[in-house]
């Protein structure tokens, strides 16, 4: 009998907090945002059932969670705290990317940094909330709406914050459509809405395969903190862009970053487990994390009308707003909203060349924050 | 409104700023190295391919789109096999009625 009672007392029936209810209610909801709505599927299913997962109570003689010593989790979760697992989506990224559009359309590039405007401004406003340097570095870069550079500087800078940001980075990338749209109105005329864009011109292989070492050199000289980001990222292009490396450059693409992406989403969101992430400090990073979205696209659009001022073949400044990387949500969102006023307006394509040049930018923001925070 | 309760702009270091500044600045500055340089790579191998000329790479993978598009005799040939077949069908309905 008394080993019964035991037993019944290791159950979270028992040792379960209303703390950990909510978590395990906001795990739910990711996961039927994913699939009701087809918010960021990908992402939010592992997070959401990782978040699930997380916040069973353990019993404490037994290694369970992500934070006990020696437990599968924490195995698991050593990719995220030590910076492994971003590293390598970055490569699968860059197996992905077509930089076509960028390469023959270079003006557009100035986007992508345009938009890091939300990065900086989030560390200012961080700081203004009262967190340290190092944590304010590390929830600035939320502001450029990718959450493996997130997770990567975080670990570095702040690993306590890690998952606060990363679930903030990951939520308001689900919610690009959201957030993004009314920011994008607001800033713009019906008139440069209707602006078209010169058709991208033909880039040949040659520029496609010098693009990614050049690129390399030229940020990492300049930023070295970003030189595995940038380095797995331009690797992953030079492997699919060169030809001869198509049996990795597919495996990079499809295999590699799908198990990547399985284990970082499930172990980031293991990691939200209630007594350490419903704290004052995760509500303020969640607030910031939306106001970086906002300030980014703003920043992007912004930038593209200045632009415009100096420029004969017009931009259209909704384009600026995909400067914020969330490669390719941001692009899909300027063409929706494109569409919204010519419906023979294509900007997609238009629009991924400051949305992976947000990503570099991103990549180089992470790179200063960490060498100078670090 | 939570961000605003706990919001106070004295905390904001000079320290913090220079770093924002210079952060800002590097990205810049990166992003506009690259578009010079993109800016630039036509011309340059332009001016390669005058000593290199880019001969036909054996790995190049032929463009789909072009090598799908059907040329007019075998668009006439589609046409005539389905306009054959329109034809067929529709004396089999005639017959069955």
């Amino acid at each position: 009998m008394s080993n019964l009672l035991d037993f019944l007392g290791t159950t979270g029936f028992v040792s379960i907090t209303w703390e950990n209810l909510i978590m395990i209610l906001v795990g739910i909801v990711f996961i039927f945002l994913a699939i009701k709505k087809d918010y960021e599927p990908l992402l939010l299913v592992p997070i959401g059932m990782g978040a699930i997962v997380g916040n069973i109570p353990t019993v404490p003689s037994m290694a369970l969670s992500v934070y006990d010593d020696g437990s599968v989790l924490q195995y698991l979760y050593f990719g995220v705290s030590h910076g492994i697992y971003p590293p390598l989506i970055f490569l699968g990224i860059g197996a992905m990317t077509d930089f076509s559009t960028m390469l023959s359309n270079p003006k557009l590039v100035l986007l992508g940094a345009a938009a890091q405007v939300g990065v900086f401004l989030t560390f200012l406003g961080a700081l203004a909330l009262g967190f340290t340097l190092e944590e304010a570095g590390a929830i600035g870069i939320i502001g450029g709406a990718d959450g493996p550079t997130s997770i990567f500087l975080s670990s570095r800078l702040a690993p306590k914050l890690l998952g606060p940001i990363a679930i903030a980075a990951y939520s308001y990338m689900a919610l690009v459509p959201v957030i993004q749209p009314p920011i994008m109105k607001l800033l713009t005329s019906r008139e440069e809405r209707l602006i078209r864009m010169k058709p991208p011109r033909k880039v040949s292989s040659r520029e496609k395969m010098i693009f990614p070492v050049a690129a390399f050199l030229i940020c990492t000289m300049i930023a070295p903190g970003a030189i595995v980001l940038l380095g797995m990222m331009f690797f992953g292009n030079l492997l699919k862009e060169s030809l001869v490396t198509e049996r990795l450059a597919a495996t990079a693409r499809t295999a590699m970053i799908d198990i990547v992406t399985i284990l970082l989403g499930f172990c980031v969101g293991a990691s939200t487990q209630a007594d350490t992430f419903l704290t004052k400090q995760s509500m303020l990073i969640f607030g910031l994390g939306a106001l970086s979205f906002a300030v980014a696209t703003a920043g992007g659009v912004l930038f593209a009308k200045f632009m415009n001022l100096f420029l004969e073949d017009k931009i259209n400044p909704l384009v600026g707003a995909a400067g914020v990387s969330a490669v390719p949500d941001s692009a899909r969102v300027v063409q929706m909203v494109g569409q919204q006023e010519d419906p023979h307006n294509f900007l997609l394509m238009h629009a991924m060349a400051p949305n992976v040049a947000g990503v570099i930018g991103s990549a180089v923001a992470a790179g200063v924050l960490w060498a100078v925070l670090s | 409104m939570i961000l605003a309760a706990f919001f106070d702009a004295s905390r904001i270091t000079d320290e913090g700023i220079a770093i924002a500044g210079t952060g800002l600045l590097i990205v810049f500055a990166a992003l506009i190295l690259i578009t010079l340089f993109i800016a630039a790579l036509p011309r340059i191998l332009e001016a390669v391919a005058k000593v290199l000329p880019e001969v036909p790479d054996r790995h190049a993978v032929p463009d789909p789109s072009e090598s799908l598009l059907p040329d007019d005799a075998v668009l006439a040939a589609i046409g005539f096999v389905l306009h054959s077949e329109l034809q067929k069908q529709v004396e089999a309905a005639g017959n069955t009625n």
